[in-house]
């Protein structure tokens, strides 16, 4: 990796796409929950990127600033009204989530992987848009609070803030399904 | 009042700031360490089925080639509805610039087509079978053809 200088990172930008598809996709797909809509918005990122690739000047990482990319997008879409209208026809269900997790455990460990999958989901989704969005970052992602910042155009102390109010919305949200 | 941490210092080890308090109560208090490694785990499962979700997700599809999608540009899509709605509204005087040809050679033509017309109802069988009863003797064509007229 070009960790010392990221502009170099997007001379070869199959490799960039190849190296970091993955982490955008997730991060559009557990913010927006749905694959096609996740999957054009990432295209989107990708491509806006390319287009704009000259202007990266290198302040931070290529994926911070993918990241960055791939947060105004989102934002963009889930004010949209068309989204707020399709919203009202989740795709993914928390269920469908917990389904994902290791399928190498028991069926009884399973069950209670996918109910504390399912919760976490369903928690997240009462989150305000900025509070979802760093807690993705740093919990999903494991961007530390500097690159979120960056991410987000959030100061560290706004991103704490923010991560703070979603670890209590969570935590208060999982103790009412007790 | 208990001696357990509360919501707000919770919330403070997770994302990662406690004070050194909370982190001494947090090395001697079994229950608060039960209980924050308790959802950290939660986060953890939750972080773990998505990325094995995404991977599979991924793995499934081949790698997309990163291009504009140019038919979702909204200002695209209104330049094609405006030309089409032009060239629909175009139609109907397209017709009408037309140069038309002068009177006399309309009555030609008009005589040249009742001249057609003339030539095909007089004749007595299909102008197509025409080469073939040509090869017939003249009395098996007048029985055939009905006799010419």
């Amino acid at each position: 990796m070009n960790m010392e200088n990221p502009v170099l990172e997007l001379d070869d930008f199959d490799r960039l796409v190849e190296r970091y598809r993955t982490r955008v996709l997730r991060f559009v797909f557990v913010s927006v929950r749905d694959w096609d809509l996740a999957e054009t918005v990432t295209q989107d990122c990708f491509w806006k990127a390319y287009k704009h690739r000259n202007a990266f000047r290198g302040d931070c990482s290529a994926l911070t600033w993918l990241m960055r990319i791939a947060v105004n997008l989102v934002r963009d879409h889930t004010r949209s009204r068309r989204f707020q209208f399709w919203k009202r026809a989740e795709t993914v269900r928390g269920e469908d989530i917990g389904d994902w997790a290791d399928r190498s455990i028991s069926p009884e460990e399973r069950a209670a992987v996918n109910e504390q999958v399912e919760a976490v989901w369903e928690a997240t989704n009462t989150l305000s848009e900025r509070q979802r969005t760093v807690f993705h970052l740093r919990f999903v992602e494991d961007l530390d609070v500097g690159e979120i910042a960056a991410a987000t155009g959030l100061t560290e102390n706004a991103v704490n803030v923010h991560l703070f109010r979603a670890v209590r919305g969570i935590r208060k949200r999982l103790g009412k399904r007790k | 009042m208990s001696n357990h941490l509360t919501e707000d210092q919770f919330a403070k080890c997770i994302v990662g700031r406690p004070t050194f308090e909370e982190r001494k109560h947090l090395a001697e208090c079994a229950a608060c360490g039960a209980e924050l490694d308790r959802f950290r785990g939660t986060i953890s499962v939750f972080r773990n089925a998505v990325h094995v979700g995404v991977d599979a997700r991924i793995a499934s599809q081949p790698s997309p080639l990163i291009q504009p999608v140019a038919a979702r540009d909204p200002k695209w899509r209104w330049a094609f509805v405006a030309a089409t709605a032009v060239v629909l509204a175009l139609i109907p005087f397209a017709g009408a610039n037309r140069v038309s040809p002068p009177k006399a050679q309309i009555e030609t033509d008009a005589d040249e087509l009742m001249r057609t017309v003339d030539l095909q109802l007089s004749r007595t069988i299909p102008a197509p079978m025409e080469p073939v009863i040509a090869l017939l003797p003249a009395e098996e064509t007048q029985t055939l053809s009905g006799g010419v007229q």
